[in-house]
């Protein structure tokens, strides 16, 4: 059986005496598709922060290939694409800019290295006519698909997505479906929160329901 | 209320009055007793310098400003719009006014310690200083009007600081300097000044709603930022968009480092405005670093630790915009990286940019000033080499600053009332503060000896890094 990419084991979250994720357990393996359901608060944002390593449960474990989840370690910010919240654009890059410094950086560490990514997300996320725009001159639907292509673009083992349809048009979300299930067929695991069925539906082959 | 001014008080007697004191005693120390023309020249386009910068400054606040609420109220009635405006027109122009007559004040109390009083001249300068003050808020609202305005009197005063620097290079070389020339020029000032004023005010009823509703957010979300300590933020909302360069096709280096460089000086060319500003204040700087290797004329340590903390608030707020990047880096520590590589490798070549424009500028700034006045220009060179690193390390340390603790936003009760802004402030402003202190020492420890300045300034460099390298370490939030 191949090894987990990730394993959450029995993992609970408390600050200062509040309960922010009751009792989980999930294990994720290469092109897995994971869905992580349940209602606002159920604890889904926390669930994912805990799989990349920048929560420390309170209770259980949550572990990265094998070793505790930290996002200090090297060999998880290698290998995990995360969009939990906005990722750090640059104001001065253009949406092509961004995507070639990415591509060029990744593939120039040979281990990870998947050729034309960068320009498979612009595509996949039809941004090809907006490639010139600065990211302020975007909508915040197409902030969101650069949100996405920015983060399908690197080369990743794991990719943890937090409602990751959220602003975008059922068109969008088509392609945003797509490109989830592209990822797995490439050998990635995907987790995702959602509240859109439709979309859990048509890419997910695990479900976590929170309570 | 009264608390505010307690603190405006108590920090202008122990402060203010110092360096009001030192300012009118240099002033007296160096000014000749004889002002020639060519100087009255050079102040005139260095005043229009001035105020060319204050009509583009419009674009981000004018003198005619009202509150959210006020505009979305009061402002849609059919109430003339001058009466609506009034209070902040009249506030600005009695500020401006105050301003100009305090500066004009300093001016006089130095020639009057020179011992060159006449009265028809002390009061031409105290109404010249007023005028331009009020010319500066006139203009301001004339430009309130749109760019158009902006840029045409920003290029009209550009202009007039060009001439007034060609009559200055005449006049020094035809007129050995007399005072009597001056006169006249200074009488121009304030009928200038009202004949602004009048066209200003007749330009009010044409100010459109929206650009003041838009000027009233903005400085709404500002406000908002800077009260919870976000001061970056605040300072972010400043910045107009960039929309230079969209189509320069850009070639990213394989190297890391080399890409992250390219992409740093990519962002420095698609905002020119900025970058050149930014390059001006390292200029500025520069001289200043060389004016303090020969700080055996500067005329003690008090007035050489001032101009160190001048030279490196100068530099500190200049590199804002070159450093960017690391900023960003700095900013979304602890989130999954879009590029590879750790946090730290990521600031670090983040650094490589500023580093390589606040040093060769502020170097080449230093020498040529060492030249101009005749210091040792390798001293001048390294003194200032020095005092970019520095600056350059402040600003990591800012970058890595994270967010207000939320322990500071606790109450601290006193007899004097609650100061946790105190706290708040200080916080926010630590970066500034930092370089106050630092180039305070510097330049102390500059007057005293060059080894001394190195080993001081390796240790700071090196405390700053650390406190750095810790900050990083702390980035897995504990549960």
């Amino acid at each position: 059986m191949t090894p987990a990419v990730c394993e959450v084991d029995a993992a609970s979250v408390k600050i200062d005496g509040a309960l922010l994720l009751s009792e989980a357990s999930v294990q994720v393996r290469p092109g897995d598709c994971v869905a992580v359901l349940g209602p606002n608060g159920a604890g889904k944002t926390t669930l994912l922060r805990l799989i990349a390593g920048r929560l420390r449960p309170s209770s259980g474990q949550a572990r990265f290939q094998g070793a505790p989840s930290d996002e200090r370690s090297p060999r998880l910010r290698a290998a995990l694409a995360a969009l939990i919240e906005p990722p750090a654009l640059y104001p001065d890059l253009t949406i092509a800019d961004h995507l070639d410094l990415i591509e060029t950086l990744w593939a120039a560490l040979p281990p990870a290295a998947i050729p034309g990514l960068g320009n498979d997300a612009l595509r996949a996320f039809g941004l090809a006519e907006l490639k010139d725009r600065f990211p302020d001159e975007l909508s915040s639907g197409q902030r969101q698909l650069l949100s996405l292509a920015v983060t399908f673009a690197r080369p990743a083992d794991l990719i943890v997505l937090d409602e990751p349809e959220q602003r975008l048009d059922p068109e969008r979300r088509q392609l945003l479906a797509e490109a989830m299930r592209a990822a797995c067929d490439r050998g990635a695991a995907v987790v995702f929160a959602s509240h859109d069925p439709e979309l859990v539906e048509r890419v997910a082959d695990q479900r976590v329901q929170l309570a | 209320m009264l608390h505010g001014i307690y603190l405006g008080v108590l920090i202008m007697m122990t402060l203010g009055v110092a360096i009001i004191r030192m300012l009118i005693l240099s002033l007296s120390e160096q000014l000749p007793s004889t002002i020639p023309a060519s100087w009255t020249m050079c102040v005139l386009g260095a005043i229009a310098l001035l105020l060319a910068g204050v009509a583009l400054a419009a674009a981000q606040l004018g003198p005619a400003c009202a509150s959210l609420a006020e505009l979305d109220l009061i402002h849609s009635s059919p109430l003339p719009r001058g009466l609506l405006l009034g209070r902040s027109l009249r506030r600005s122009w009695v500020l401006a006014s105050l301003a100009g007559m305090f500066f004009g004040g300093v001016w006089v109390v130095a020639r009057i310690l020179q011992g060159e009083f006449e009265p028809v001249w002390a009061l031409l300068t105290v109404v010249g200083c007023v005028g331009i003050g009020i010319s500066g808020v006139s203009i301001m609202l004339i430009a309130q009007l749109g760019r158009a305005h902006r840029w045409a009197f920003a290029g009209a005063l550009a202009g007039a600081a060009i001439v007034c620097g060609g009559a200055a290079l005449i006049l020094s070389g035809l007129s050995p300097g007399d005072a009597r020339f001056n006169v006249p020029v200074f009488a121009l000032i304030p009928v200038g000044a009202v004949a602004l004023a009048f066209v200003a005010v007749r330009s009010v009823p044409r100010l459109r709603r929206q650009p003041l509703r838009a000027q009233a957010l903005r400085w709404s979300a500002i406000s908002g930022l800077a009260y919870t300590g976000e001061l970056r933020a605040a300072v972010a909302h400043l910045d107009t968009p960039v929309r230079v360069g969209r189509r320069w096709r850009w070639s990213v280096p394989r190297n890391q480092g080399l890409a992250i460089l390219s992409r740093d000086l990519l962002g420095m060319r698609r905002t020119p405005a900025r970058s050149l500003a930014a390059i001006s204040g390292l200029v500025a700087s520069g001289g200043l670093c060389a004016s303090l290797t020969g700080s055996g004329e500067i005329g003690g340590a008090f007035p050489a630790a001032v101009l160190g903390a001048a030279l490196m608030v100068i530099a500190y707020v200049s590199l804002g915009p070159l450093s960017r990047g690391m900023w960003i880096a700095g900013e979304y520590a602890g989130s999954a990286p879009l590029l590879p590589g750790s946090v730290g490798a990521s600031l670090a070549r983040h650094l490589l940019a500023p580093a390589v424009v606040a040093g060769g500028t502020m170097a080449i700034a230093a020498v040529v000033t060492a030249g101009i006045i005749g210091t040792n220009l390798l001293s001048a060179g390294i003194a200032s080499g020095v005092a970019a690193l520095l600056v350059c390390l402040l600003r990591l340390v800012s970058a890595v600053k994270g967010t207000l603790p939320m322990a500071l936003l606790a109450p601290i009760p006193t007899e004097i009332g609650d100061l946790a802004a105190i706290s708040v402030v200080l916080w926010s402003l630590d970066g500034l503060i930092w370089a106050v202190l630092l180039g305070g020492i510097f330049a102390t420890a500059l007057m005293a000896s060059g080894v001394f300045t190195a080993c001081l300034a390796l240790l700071a460099a090196a405390a700053l890094l650390l406190w750095t390298r810790r900050r990083l370490r702390l980035g897995v939030e504990s549960a």
